[in-house]
Parts: structure tokens; sequence; C-alpha cells
């Protein structure tokens, strides 16, 4: 269990009076307009394992399954892209209130912060594409006309979203001061997936320390994936999902960039599943066709050190729903499927310039191979989500399997995946 | 101080189209608008008190307990601010939320509090629709005292009666053209086919500038006299507008009515200022969506028909912002600053010097 929180240092009272509105009707409550139906609530923790740990996860690549001809970067995760971040914070809590009904907490806040964390002095060119639009990008209405991202970037579950933009305006103050005199005031980018088959939703736990305690944890090098920080409550294809994360090195002939992309899964169905081409889900359904629902969402975050324009880098999104296609999924009508690429190529000042500035731009006819590299490490990134994500058991008893790492090897021998690789 | 009247009271007709009823965007049935204002100093930290002024301002669409769903469509051009739901509108056309203005960082708390009342009233209202507006002229926006049960207070009690205009609401900290800015409203009755429909029109003018005084900067100073703008604002405006009609509009077309009459207003938006512009149609709507039919019925009206109610557009929008700037009263903020309201006299010759009048108005 990765970052599970005790409820030693945290104050009930405080994170009710936010959400008094919101909880069970109480007795009488009926007689009173709906808008005076507050009442507090308390409830008590009660211990158990939610996620089985024991089960051994390893990511995709060390499986033997290579996705695409590009070497990945040292981690093989967004953070090989110099100075990018990533910090979680995993909120896994049973609870019960005073009637004894349960509550499960499956949450939690990822942070994605470019810049070696500075994020608020240099601004860095963005761009978004809306996949299918179900789904929660805050900032984007200015994101998108300025072409610049300048926050850092938040994944949690969907009802999460006005907690953490509210955090990320309190870190925002925090880290400049006099933002009240500045021509533009910063959106904060907060995207979202439901992550209501295994977390009590309505109770949204999460507090501005939370997302505070992901920001202070961001660092670049390895990145937990599975059910942690905003991926804890997803689930995706039909098993258990959340974080993943890969990236491509280009070698030194082809520019030698680096692209990482971070996801947050929570989409698509078992028998959707590809991998590497092949139908994987169909083969576990014959297995098993008990797989949970409620499955929605998918965020791509996307992140390179080419020296790409925003316009480029739209493309560049483009090319990381080519990657979600490859690993079958559709963009249901309730998957909000949005994409946000950003470049540390070029570093903007945040305070604006009185002089022309220098901006290195990539030669379009080299783009081509980062574009191939972006969607082999979409996929990937995908597919880790997956393969390192536990077994969890949330609301209601609903339980996200762990795909079965020794099932998804034996089908991918049968296909030829896997071989001259020595058998274990 | 000079006495606030709106753009009509001072005799003055103003476009091709009769005013509703009420001349406001509650003149579309169903919709209704609550304000909440918060004016007050906050002891802090720091030893300096927060001069909070600031507040709440929310367009509820349809009556709250349904679950229905309003078609919607969005222009955005240079937005000095954010606007959440964004992706939903955007690509599935879709309204639940309440319409919420607010200022930035308020915003997520805002936006949780329309969750909550989701929730509680058992109806599923995401995405949130909070448009973020930078009141930090005026206001200590970073004070953050605006909270949910704010927002609840003001869902709760819109109304579909007048609306209050000028330093109410979201309006209270906003300042606009060198003057006190705010919130305004209009609306027209427009002939569409053999029966009339409702057009009306919310605005919040935002540290928008005069695209006169763009042109004038040089030259500033010399014969303006009193006529001059009282305070110079430094920040990237926002001329936030929420289009309601009754008319049984589809997506394209609604986005079509947010586009033309937000480019419509190219007399009061500078290259310093953006535009964020929301039409729904309270009339093509669906029910209970998640028990619902294969298929829906909707009511399609031919563009050319349209050509009416897109030239209200510009006009309402155009009445609102002149309401919002008239019927503002002065405002004290932070730093001393004072947002001061127009005189009328200024208004009406900067509306003739567009040409909105044929003869001088004074």
């Amino acid at each position: 269990m990765a970052g599970g929180r005790k409820g030693g240092s945290f104050s009930y009272g405080r994170v009710f009076s936010r959400r008094q509105f919101m909880l069970g009707s109480l007795v009488g409550a009926s007689l009173l307009p709906w808008w005076r139906q507050l009442g507090e609530k308390s409830l008590r923790e009660e211990g158990a394992a939610p996620v089985s740990a024991e089960e051994p996860r390893k990511r995709l690549r060390e499986l033997g399954i290579v996705i695409g001809k590009y070497s990945p970067g040292n981690y093989n995760a967004i953070t090989d892209v110099e100075g990018v971040w990533v910090g979680h914070t995993t909120i896994i809590r049973n609870l019960a209130d005073a009637s004894g009904r349960e509550r499960r907490i499956r949450t939690g806040v990822t942070v994605i912060l470019p810049n070696h964390g500075d994020v608020y002095r240099e601004h860095l060119f963005a761009a978004f594409f809306n996949q299918n639009g179900w789904g929660e990008m805050t900032g984007i209405a200015p994101l998108q006309e300025e072409g610049r991202l300048k926050t850092p970037i938040f994944l949690t579950g969907t009802h999460n979203v006005g907690l953490v933009y509210d955090a990320a305006v309190s870190h925002l103050l925090r880290e400049c001061p006099g933002i009240l005199e500045e021509r533009v005031i910063p959106s904060p980018v907060v995207a979202e997936c439901f992550d209501g088959y295994l977390s009590d939703y309505q109770e949204r736990m999460i507090t501005e320390a939370d997302v505070l305690e992901a920001i202070r944890g961001a660092k670049g090098g390895s990145v937990e994936e599975g059910g942690v920080g905003g991926g804890t409550g997803m689930t995706t294809f039909g098993f258990k999902g959340g974080i993943g994360t890969s990236s491509r090195r280009l070698s030194r002939d082809k520019g030698g960039c680096t692209v990482g992309v971070l996801v947050m899964s929570n989409t698509a169905s078992r028998e959707q599943l590809r991998v590497d081409g092949v139908p994987v889900g169909k083969e576990m359904e014959k297995w098993d066709r008990n797989t949970p629902g409620g499955s929605k969402s998918i965020i791509l975050i996307a992140a390179t050190d080419a020296p790409l324009f925003s316009f480029q880098l739209r493309k560049i999104a483009k090319r990381v729903v080519m990657g979600l296609a490859q690993t079958g999924a559709t963009s249901n009508t309730s998957s909000g499927d949005l994409i946000l690429a950003f470049s540390t190529g070029n570093r903007l000042p945040a305070r604006g310039s009185s002089h022309p500035r220098q901006i290195i731009a990539v030669n379009e006819e080299l783009i081509t191979p980062l574009y191939q590299a972006t969607v082999e490490a979409t996929q990937e990134a995908i597919l880790n989500s997956l393969t390192m994500a536990h077994t969890m058991e949330g609301k209601g008893g609903n339980i996200a399997p762990a795909i079965p790492l020794d099932r998804l090897v034996q089908i991918m021998k049968r296909y030829y995946r896997l071989e001259g690789r020595r058998d274990d | 101080m000079t006495e606030r009247k709106r753009l009509r009271d001072w005799g003055l007709k103003f476009g091709a189209y009769p005013t509703g009823p009420l001349n406001a965007i509650t003149d579309v049935s169903g919709v209704k608008v609550g304000h909440f204002s918060m004016i007050k100093e906050e002891s802090s930290f720091s030893g300096t008190p927060k001069c909070i002024r600031t507040g709440i301002t929310a367009i509820v669409p349809y009556s709250l307990p349904l679950e229905r769903r309003l078609l919607v469509g969005s222009f955005v051009m240079r937005p000095g601010g954010d606007v959440t739901g964004y992706e939903v509108i955007d690509d599935f056309s879709y309204l639940k939320s309440p319409i919420v203005l607010t200022n930035t960082f308020s915003a997520g708390r805002i936006y949780n509090g329309i969750l909550s009342i989701g929730f509680r009233l058992k109806r599923d209202l995401w995405p949130p629709i909070v448009i973020g507006l930078d009141d930090s002229y005026l206001n200590d926006m970073d004070a953050r005292t605006l909270q949910e049960e704010h927002l609840i207070e003001v869902v709760e009690t819109a109304s579909s009666g007048r609306v209050a205009e000028g330093a109410v609401g979201a309006g209270v900290g906003l300042v606009s053209y060198g003057w006190k800015g705010g919130i305004g409203t209009s609306s027209r009755q427009v002939p569409l086919l053999a029966e009339v429909c409702h057009l009306g029109v919310l605005v919040a003018t935002c540290n928008l500038h005069s695209p006169s005084t763009v042109l004038e900067e040089g030259e500033k100073g010399e014969d303006d006299g009193e006529l001059s703008p009282s305070l110079e604002v430094d920040k990237a405006g926002t001329l936030a507008i929420v289009l309601a009609t009754d008319a049984p509009l589809l997506p394209y077309q609604l986005k079509g009515l947010a586009r033309e009459s937000a480019l419509g207003q190219a007399g009061f938006v500078s290259p310093h200022d953006g535009i964020i512009s929301l039409a729904f149609s309270a009339t093509n709507v669906i029910d209970n969506a998640e028990e619902g039919p294969l298929t829906y019925r909707f009511q399609w009206i031919e563009e050319k028909n349209l050509s009416p109610l897109l030239s209200a557009g510009k006009e309402v929008v155009k009445e609102a912002v002149a309401n919002s700037l008239l019927m503002a009263t002065p405002v004290e903020g932070r730093m001393d600053r004072e947002g001061v309201p127009i005189p009328p006299e200024l208004l009406k010759q900067r509306f003739f010097e567009q040409g909105l009048w044929k003869k001088p108005p004074f």
C-alpha cells in the first residue's frame, strides 16, 4: 500500500465544516428547505487492508513486453524530461458513520511540476486537445488562448476538483507574493477522472494539506504507478488502473529529444484491451468476465524537451490519442479523454519581457520520430498503469482486480510477442 | 454622486427591438439570477486589514430540482480568466449547472459548492460552470472569504424578477474603462417566424479598456477634463457574457449567437481585453437523460430566420454593458483605490461617437 494515510494528524471537524452540505439527510431534516439541511456528521476510522500488496507487480517492460522501436529514458517516465517532477498523495481510508454505514475513501492527487518545481517564474509552451470532452480540465480556456502552461498540473477524482483548485490557489499565493498586481492571474490546471467505483466520492476527503504534500513530495527520477495519487480509485480496461508513465529518448542523430507521458487511466472495458496489437482483453474475458463497471475518462499529459511551439504541441497531443487508440480504447460517450502537452524547450518569463527574446524552434522535417515516440510512450504508460496496480477493494465491497501478469505473459507468448526470451 | 439610472431611464431609445418587461435576462422564462455581495474589512495575519470587495452572481438556467440538460454554445477570445466545465460545453454543448461568476481565487470553492448543491438535491449538476474574474484592483482577492454557504444562499435566493446591477454580486470589485464596472443586464423581444422570442443577457465588465483610450494614449490629458477616465488598470480585461433565449436553438446556432454577440462589441473591447461568451436555450432541453429514450425531438429553425436574433444579440450586450457602468455606485477598495462611477454624459458621448445614437444625446 503506497502512502496510505492514517487519521492521527487529521482534524475531522475542520474537514467536515467544509463539506457539511452533501452528507446524507438528518432525521427530520426534510422539514427544512434543502439549503438549511446542514449537518455535522462524525465518521470513525475502521481498520482494514484494502490493497493486496502481496501480489508482485511489474512494469510492462520488466515483463519482457516491449512497445515500439525507440528506447525509453533512464526511468522510463515523464520525469526523464529534464526538470519535470511528479508527486502523489494517496488517500486510502476505511470509515464508518454513526449508523455504522461504511464509507470507503480511495482517492488522492497527483501533481506534475515542470521547471524543477519552480513553475511560476517561467511559463512553458503548451497545447490542449479535447478528444472527448466529458471531463474537466480547468484553466484550459486561457491556456488555449495563450498557448502557455503557467501552473502545476493536478490530477484527481472528479469531485475533488474544486478543493484541489482551491489548494492550487493557496500554493500560487504562497509562491507568488504580489500576484494581485500581475496583468493576468494564472488559472490552475486541475484535471479529473471519476473514481466512484471504488471511492465514496461524495465525502470529498481531500484537503489543502494533501495537495501541498503532493507538491512537497514531487521529485524527478522513478515515478510510483498504479493505484496511487490521483489514480488511487481508478479502474481501467476492467482492471485496477490509475497512474502510469513511460518515455522515449531519441538517438542523437534524430535530435536526442525526450518525450514523456503520464496518464491517469480510468477508461474502456476489458474486452477492448490490446497490448502491442494482441487482443489481450478478449483472451482474458474467456477466463473471467466479471469486470468492474463505472470506468470513465483518461487524462494524458505529455512532456518533451524538444523546443516545440504550441501548435506543434497540439500535434503531439493528437499523437497521444493515437497511442490511446492502440490500447483499444474507443472514447466512450462518458469518457473525458483530455490531453495536455507541454515543452520545456523554451522558457518564457512569467513577468513578461520588454524586449524581443530568442525562441528556439524545431525543424518540422525532424518532428516525425517524436510523433512515433509519443505514440509508443502513451501506449506503454497506459499499460504500466495496469501492470503496476494492485487489486483494490473499495466502496460497497467493489473490487477492482489487478491484471494477472502471468496470464498476460502467457497470452503474449501465444501471440509470439515474447519469443527468444527465456521461459520463466 | 450623480444619479444612477439604467440606459433607458435616461430617456434614450436604443436598438431596433423592444425590450422584455424587465429588460433583464430574467425575461427569459425559467431563468433566475441571484447575487451575494461581500463588502467588509477583515483582519489578517500580516496586520493590515484585508479589503473585501467581492461577491457571487449566479444565473440559474432552470428550476433546480429538475434533472435537465440545456443546450449551450460558447465563444472564448483572449480570456483574462478561467471558465470551468469548458470541455463539456465545447464538445457536448450541454449545460446542467448554474453559471456562476465570482473572483478567480474563489473559483475552486464555488466549484465545490455547486457539487454540494447537486449532492444535496440528489441531482447531477456536473460539470460546474464557474467564470473567474479578476477583481483584484479593488478587492483583496487573496483573502478568499467567499464560502460554499454564500453560493448556496445565492442559488436559493435567485429570483426571476428584477436584477440588481452595477456594484453587486461578482460586480462589487470590478472596474472597467477607467470607471467602476460591474454587472449589467438587458433583454429583447425578437420576431421569430410567427412568434416572438426573448433574448436576455447578463454581463460582467471586468478590467475592460476603452478602445478609444487605447488609441488616444499618446495625447492623453489634453482636453479631456473631467471626462477622462478616473483610473488606469494594467490588467487583462474580460467581458463575461451570458445569453439566454427561449428560441429553440441548436448547439451550433447557440455558438453562433455567442460569437456574434461577442464580436458585435468591437467598440467596447480593446486588444488588451478578452471575451467569455456563453449562450443557452431554455426550450430545446433534455429532461431525465439517464433513463431517456433512444432519440429526442428538438426544434430546428433555419438560419435565415435567426438574423433578427443575432442582431438583437449585438445590441442587447451593448445595452447591458452600458447598464453595468451606469448603475455602478462608488466603491472604495484596497490600497486606497476608488472605483468612481462613470458620468452618464461621458457614456452617452461614447455611444454617440460610435453612431449608436443618431443625434447628440445632450
